[in-house]
């Protein structure tokens, strides 16, 4: 079934097809709730809220052509969501706590070292700002076109490429100075 | 910090989007400078390694299913069903009950009851016309639609004819979920949640 008439027939309440569009979409789904949740959330949790969602509002989707971006409407809703929650959490941990861990040089200090190369870059793609992060992190999901990435974010091809370019000098520079951060405390 | 025509070319050899042409462009370039081959390399190898993070945190994307709320849906409106009929059934006995017991109130009151249900004389005509007005009080009957004429045949040896006709009636209730009745794979019916759009109401083909 062509993508259009699997959407089609999801929005019109055909349980196959919202499961057939859920299973065809729910990695590049994912790789935006990746972007965007807070860094210690679960993306599974996350992504069962959005899967959730999906099946009780897609009868809302008045164009099945608009599917790919409604799908990231909701992605990013969950993950922000979740960021806010995280906040308030963190709000909270630091009153506890906020006079041994300033002793200690702040919370949750990562042990870089430790940390593979890919894990390295995929925590500092996550600290780029949204509109970078996002299409860079979706181009590393299995076979996702920057056509696909551009109808999905709702912008131009020609802006993908000079986001992904920018996002890729700056996690350039940013593992570099990581890198030398490392070097200079011996890690 | 607009990038240059080079970190272009490379993302696009990176990614797999390269044309031929992107190819001549970037191998011109190269021509000219060749450490351009060294950073398209890194630029690769920093791509594998960032592509491997992201897939193995996404391989948790292929465990979360559609959570099954249709099954859930249907299950609930067979309930909902088997609730209604219930329902319906026990309204059938009251109103069979309510219309012997005040037809068979004579005018003395209670004290004249036998404490017998007998049957009543109510005709048709009589029960009908009670539905529609007590319908109407309600608010469940809107109107009786116009009547629909199936077939006419004269009475044999006697002045007349026979007519068979379909008596409609425009009702109204209020539900909570409206569902679509379709099929599932193996043909068995299935009922999916339908969110009906607002239509005005025809009032051109008004009551009898």
């Amino acid at each position: 079934m062509d993508p259009f008439s699997q959407a089609e027939r999801a929005i019109d309440g055909d349980p196959d097809a919202v499961r057939a569009l859920w299973e065809s979409h729910r990695r590049w789904v994912a790789a935006i709730v990746l972007a965007h949740m807070p860094r210690d959330a679960e993306l599974e949790d996350l992504l069962q809220e959005v899967a959730m969602r999906v099946v009780k509002q897609i009868h809302r989707v008045r164009d099945p052509a608009a599917v790919r971006p409604w799908l990231r409407s909701v992605a990013i809703n969950v993950a922000r969501t979740a960021g806010r929650r995280h906040m308030v959490r963190l709000r909270l941990v630091r009153t506890e706590s906020s006079a041994t861990e300033d002793a200690a040089g702040g919370p949750d200090r990562p042990a870089l070292a430790t940390v593979e190369e890919g894990r390295r870059a995929l925590a500092a793609a996550q600290r780029l700002r949204p509109e970078y992060r996002e299409p860079l992190i979706l181009q590393c999901v299995r076979g996702m076109s920057y056509r696909q990435i551009a109808e999905a974010l709702g912008v131009p091809v020609t802006t993908i490429e000079t986001r992904l370019a920018r996002a890729r000098r700056m996690l350039r520079e940013e593992l570099e100075r990581e890198g030398a951060a490392l070097e200079g405390t011996g890690a | 910090m607009e990038p240059n025509r080079e970190d272009i070319l490379i993302g696009r050899v990176t990614d797999g989007e390269a044309s031929p042409t992107d190819w001549q462009e970037l191998e011109a370039l190269a021509a000219t400078d060749a450490t351009v081959w060294s950073r398209l390399a890194l630029a690769q190898r920093r791509h594998a390694e960032l592509e491997r993070a992201v897939d193995d945190a996404l391989t948790v994307a292929e465990l979360v299913d559609a959570p099954d709320l249709l099954a859930e849906s249907a299950s609930s409106l067979t309930q909902r069903w088997r609730s209604y009929a219930g329902w319906a059934a026990a309204a059938a006995i009251a109103l069979a009950w309510a219309g012997a017991t005040s037809f068979n109130f004579a005018p003395g009151g209670p004290a004249t009851q036998t404490g017998t249900m007998v049957p009543l004389p109510m005709g048709s005509d009589e029960l009908i016309n009670r539905y529609l007005d007590t319908g109407k009080r309600e608010g469940r009957v809107i109107a009786e639609l116009p009547m629909v004429m199936v077939e006419t045949r004269p009475l044999e040896g006697e002045k007349g004819s026979e007519v068979v006709y379909l008596r409609q009636v425009l009702e109204r209730v209020r539900v909570e979920d409206i569902y679509r009745l379709g099929s599932d794979e193996l043909g068995r019916p299935t009922p999916t949640p339908f969110v009906p759009e607002t239509r005005p109401r025809n009032d051109n083909n008004g009551p009898v």
